[in-house]
């Protein structure tokens, strides 16, 4: 059986004695109640044993709760509680009271050190953000979080589906981000386009502008850059397009990336360039107009003088003889005699020279002026074909003055047919005139690639053209041997106008007495041809001749 | 006029250098003429009487077309002009043109006189008289 030792003090029993010695006695406990105490005590202790590893597993698992120390002392308190309720049940078995009491000492200190610490801490407690505060700032960031993305959506297409090309370039030069519109002008994909660089597909000749543009931005000596470049489209073809850039830098300055616009100004540049061809166009016209109407007012004018002087002069000898005729002279026939035989056949000489003359220099007009009316059909012209007909032309002359020509295989060209047939017989025609009548003539035709053109030289051993003079050839009339030749000074004026309208040119070397070599610029592809000629349809000022 | 006076004419065209020696013939200038169809024969002419000492620089009266071939008479007016010993040769510009530039230009460089083709030949004939009188008017006081 085991002894229950009620505690229980009673104040009464304390107050009757009077004596400072605390009494113990048993109080009216039934067993039933007894058994109450002791069963109470021992689910708190058992209780109180849970909660401090409750704790201590929930700080393990949260190693960033604050004040984790607070929890600890809670933790050791509530230990402390617990046993003191263990031994509370123990003391109606066993009276611990020593024991208990000085547990019971300790647990108070410890709840009011915890007290202690727990006061001070109590407004940066409060300070913590409760639940339903951190669920409000859940909820806040979530909707800060939808209007980031829709932000970022927004900024997304609008990159996307912007109407220029617009790209993120690295400080290296990688495409970061890219848009549609560039892809579409480059005609790479944006997976492609990520793979490379911007230097990649940037014209050679263009490249070295931008690079030096692109380093002084990133070294931060200019805030960026336009300009106008050429990519080099996937399937090869060029595109101008119009640069502008600008860095992004992060917060220490450091370059992070450069946003780069592109705008497709192929066809503006298309534009700028017919609108540079009509003036230069209209400029030709302009300074062949004058260069007529300067051959029409004087080298018209000189055969006039001759018509106008020797008919006067016509007039004059004509009284001198009818005066001799009338005065019955028994020396007419010798006074007349020179008159008939010197005078009349020297005047009529030249006022059919003269009016020969002008007739041939009207004729050199009317043809000029029809070639710069002509209409060009302009297609692939077989050089070599084409010059061997021209040989066929002149064979007649070939034969008889013992003339050789060679003609080498030449590259095709894009000209007009006609007008390319004309340039080449002139020329040929011109190397045989002006043959050095010492020496077995002989022309070359052969030819070079250059960059855009071909360049075909028809080279002779004639009498050559002093260096002075190699430039004014080409001018409308001039002629050096006026006499020498029945050249009308047209030949080469119209060879350089027709290189003009096929878009090439003309020039020549030559060394008197060894010989002349005139070089023939023709375009090896289509493209500015037919850009000259549409420009000249838009303007009307490719319409067929009248005359 | 002055007989001791050589004619020097240049022109292209034969024609008009006939047709000048036909008017100067005509109106008794009986002067001897030398003619040339381009400046450089001019030039040449000149500096061979200088390289040989013969160059009477009062001896002549140049008429110069303007449009010729090799050396264009303006050129061969600037160069007669500046040169020391050719500068007083007074020159007579007959050309085709009468542009105000080109005769301006041809008075700056110090032409004595321009007549325009087609030539009034009665014009022509009195610019040739008037310069050989002067020349033989000028040359009086220095034989004095």
């Amino acid at each position: 059986m085991l002894t229950l030792y009620i505690r229980s003090i009673s104040l009464a029993t304390l107050q009757e004695s009077g004596s400072s010695q605390l009494v113990w006695r048993y109080g009216d406990l039934s067993t039933p109640y007894i058994w109450l105490y002791v069963i109470a005590d021992v689910v708190i202790w058992l209780s109180c044993m849970m909660i401090p590893f409750a704790v201590l597993w929930y700080l393990h698992h949260r190693s960033e709760v604050l004040y984790k120390w607070v929890f600890y002392l809670f933790a050791g308190f509530i230990f402390l509680c617990g046993v003191t309720h263990l031994l509370d049940a123990v003391v109606f078995w066993e009276p611990a009271y020593q024991l208990l009491g000085i547990l019971k000492v300790f647990t108070a200190v410890l709840s009011l050190v915890t007290v202690l610490c727990l006061m001070p801490l109590l407004p940066k407690l409060l300070k913590i953000p409760s639940s339903k505060q951190l669920r409000e700032e859940v909820e806040q960031r979530k909707h800060i979080e939808k209007r980031l993305r829709e932000t970022e959506e927004t900024f997304r297409t609008a990159l996307e589906n912007a109407p220029i090309g617009l790209c993120l370039v690295g400080p290296e030069g990688k495409w970061l981000r890219v848009n549609q519109k560039l892809c579409e002008i480059v005609g790479y994909t944006s997976e492609e386009l990520l793979k490379m660089t911007f230097q990649d597909i940037t014209h050679k000749d263009d490249l070295e502008t931008d690079l030096e543009l692109f380093h002084q931005t990133l070294r931060g000596e200019i805030n960026g850059y336009a300009m106008e470049k050429r990519y080099i489209h996937k399937d090869g073809h060029l595109v101008w397009i119009r640069l502008s850039v600008s860095m992004v830098s992060d917060e220490v300055g450091k370059p992070r990336f450069f946003i780069s616009q592109i705008e497709d100004v192929s066809e503006q540049r298309q534009l700028q360039e017919r609108q540079d061809k009509l003036i230069q166009e209209l400029k030709r016209k302009g300074d062949e107009l004058q260069q007529i109407v300067y051959v029409t007012s004087h080298d018209l004018r000189s055969p006039l003088v001759n018509i106008l002087g020797f008919s006067s002069e016509l007039r004059s000898v004509c009284d001198d003889l009818k005066q001799i005729v009338k005065s019955n002279d028994s020396n007419l026939r010798e006074k007349s005699e020179k008159i008939i035989d010197e005078d009349l056949p020297e005047i009529l000489h030249f006022i059919e020279s003269s009016a020969k003359r002008m007739n041939r220099l009207l004729k050199g007009l009317l043809q000029f002026s029809r070639l710069g009316r002509y209409p060009l059909n302009i297609e692939k012209i077989d050089m070599s074909r084409l010059l061997t007909e021209v040989e066929q032309g002149v064979a007649f002359n070939v034969k008889q003055k013992k003339i050789q020509i060679n003609i080498e295989t030449l590259p095709p060209c894009y000209g007009d047919l006609a007008l390319l047939s004309q340039l080449f017989s002139n020329l040929i025609d011109n190397a045989i005139k002006y043959c050095e009548p010492d020496r077995p003539l002989v022309i070359s035709i052969d030819s070079k690639s250059k960059k855009k053109f071909n360049r075909y030289t028809v080279a002779d051993n004639g009498i050559g053209i002093d260096s002075q003079h190699q430039q004014m050839i080409f001018e409308v009339f001039h002629r050096l041997n006026p006499d020498g030749t029945d050249g009308d000074g047209l030949g080469l004026s119209l060879c350089a106008l027709i290189t003009e309208r096929l878009e090439g040119s003309i020039e020549v070397e030559s060394e008197v007495g060894v010989g002349s070599r005139f070089h023939v610029y023709l375009p090896k592809y289509k493209t500015s041809l037919a850009i000259r000629e549409q420009t000249l349809e838009a303007a009307g000022l490719n319409e067929v001749n009248i005359a | 006029m002055n007989q001791s006076i050589t004619i020097i004419l240049a022109d292209d065209d034969s024609g008009h250098r006939s047709l000048m020696k036909r008017n100067l013939g005509r109106s008794n200038v009986a002067n001897q003429i030398v003619e040339f169809c381009d400046g450089q024969e001019v030039l040449d002419y000149f500096k061979k009487r200088k390289a040989d000492g013969s160059l009477n620089p009062d001896g002549y009266l140049v008429l110069l077309d303007i449009r010729m071939p090799k050396i264009d008479g303006v050129s061969v007016l600037r160069q007669l002009k500046a040169d020391p010993a050719l500068r007083k040769i007074p020159v007579i510009m007959v050309t085709t043109t009468d542009d105000p530039l080109e005769v301006d230009r041809c008075h700056e460089l110090g032409c004595s006189h321009y007549v325009a083709k087609p030539v009034e030949y009665e014009e022509f004939i009195n610019a040739v008289r008037n310069l050989g009188l002067f020349i033989s008017i000028v040359k009086v006081p220095r034989l004095g």
